[in-house]
């Protein structure tokens, strides 16, 4: 008999693609922006939007994109979050943020800023984002955000072949930046990233020690993360019952889903996988109801014989079906 | 002796297994099962830890060690302080 996962009311955030808007034309961008789509979410529809997932006590939102800050009414939006209780984070390349924009950004109330930055040198930066001057724009950003002082500031690199050698520097630009965090992002092989050589398997586990490195240098200074495709994290603990975790596993459609700037519903922001549609149906029924997420929720298979079968969502889906990941398992299972 | 309070701001939500707790400063969430939401209901500012220990019947050392532990992951994650004895 198949069983369920445990189970949770909502998500504990949703990825949010605000607009496909975009100045940038980053090589690997996931979501292909540029040019807006025609039927982005208007004004009104976003907060309707916000207050379901507000009710549901959704933590958090992680707007990315595009630029976020291309759409006009970013701010507004932002501030309608922190008047119903939801906390903001955002991704930006960092382009429209001087100090009279990064005094409004605090002023909205958003909380966390990632500004990407992809090369520890502006050369490798612009040609990765495909425009100039990229590179000091994002640094600028990272300045006058420390002098509005956004409570946590971040940087986030996606690795791929191309800036693979500069991801220790990066991290070292984070800590003489004086930045909170750094996450390194796995290259998504979606958008223009379909087109992009990830890293090969020897880089993968070179670029592990690399981080757990950097993370034992900076420790307490600095807080270096990876996304899972790079480093495998446990994300939170517990008490009791030998401090058997709540939940283990891939997230997506589980703890967090994405939205696009159209409101459609996917499990993240690699698996484009349409799970619902917020113009035609409440999130509630979504979440509850969908088959997608009913089907990352159940248990079936060897995983029935797994002494964690009740709290494991299993791996990226993705990752299981993804050559890099059957050479990770070759490889270990041959030492 | 310092009395624990739970932080201003914090979110928590109920679920089947007991708690999610997020701290918007910080943007962790921890997951915590029954204990430790009593735990948390407990930490009003007016006990220490060691009344809570009490107030648990926490006469067995995994369990007492357990909430030890909790306690300091919850400090360590900024979600409770250790305020003065008013």
């Amino acid at each position: 008999m198949n069983k369920l996962v445990t189970y949770l009311r909502a998500p504990l955030f949703v990825w949010w693609d605000i607009t496909y808007q975009c100045n940038l034309h980053c090589k690997h961008c996931y979501s292909d922006s540029g040019s807006p789509a025609e039927n982005e979410l208007t004004t009104s529809e976003v907060k309707g939007i916000l207050n379901q997932l507000a009710e549901m006590k959704v933590f958090y939102i992680y707007f990315l994109g595009g630029e976020p800050f291309l759409r006009r009414d970013f701010l507004e939006i932002a501030k309608y979050c922190q008047e119903i209780n939801l906390s903001v984070m955002v991704n930006t390349n960092g382009w429209f943020i001087d100090y009279e924009m990064a005094r409004k950004i605090k002023e909205a109330g958003i909380h966390h800023i990632r500004v990407s930055i992809d090369g520890a040198t502006p050369e490798t930066h612009d040609r990765i984002r495909e425009v100039k001057g990229s590179f000091q724009k994002a640094l600028q950003a990272l300045e006058v955000l420390k002098q509005v002082e956004i409570p946590v500031i971040g940087i986030s690199p996606t690795i791929m072949k191309e800036n693979f050698s500069e991801a220790s520097s990066i991290i070292d630009l984070a800590f003489q930046y004086k930045v909170s965090e750094i996450q390194l992002v796995q290259l998504c092989s979606t958008g223009r990233g379909r087109r992009i050589e990830s890293i090969s398997l020897n880089q993968l586990k070179q670029l592990q020690l690399a981080v757990a490195k950097k993370k034992d240098e900076y420790f307490g200074k600095l807080q270096v993360s990876a996304t899972p495709g790079i480093l495998k994290e446990c994300l939170s603990c517990t008490i009791g019952q030998g401090n058997k975790p709540a939940m283990i596993g891939c997230l997506a459609g589980r703890g967090a889903v994405n939205i696009s700037p159209e409101g459609l519903v996917m499990p993240c922001l690699l698996d484009r996988k349409l799970i619902g549609d917020f113009r035609r149906e409440s999130f509630r029924k979504i979440w509850e109801d969908a088959p997608e997420i009913i089907k990352r929720r159940t248990v079936n298979g060897v995983c029935l014989d797994c002494q964690y079968q009740d709290i494991c969502s299993r791996e990226c889906p993705l990752e299981i079906t993804s050559e890099t990941i059957k050479k990770i398992r070759e490889h270990y299972v041959k030492k | 002796m310092k009395k624990l309070l739970l932080k201003q701001g914090i979110k928590i939500r109920e679920e089947d297994f007991g708690l999610l707790v997020f701290n918007p400063s910080t943007f962790l969430i921890l997951q915590i099962n029954r204990i430790g939401a009593q735990i948390l209901e407990l930490c009003d500012g007016k006990r220490s830890a060691s009344n809570i220990l009490a107030l648990l019947n926490a006469d067995n050392k995994e369990i007492e060690e357990s909430i030890r532990s909790f306690v300091k992951i919850a400090a360590t994650m900024d979600i409770i302080k250790e305020v003065d004895d008013e």
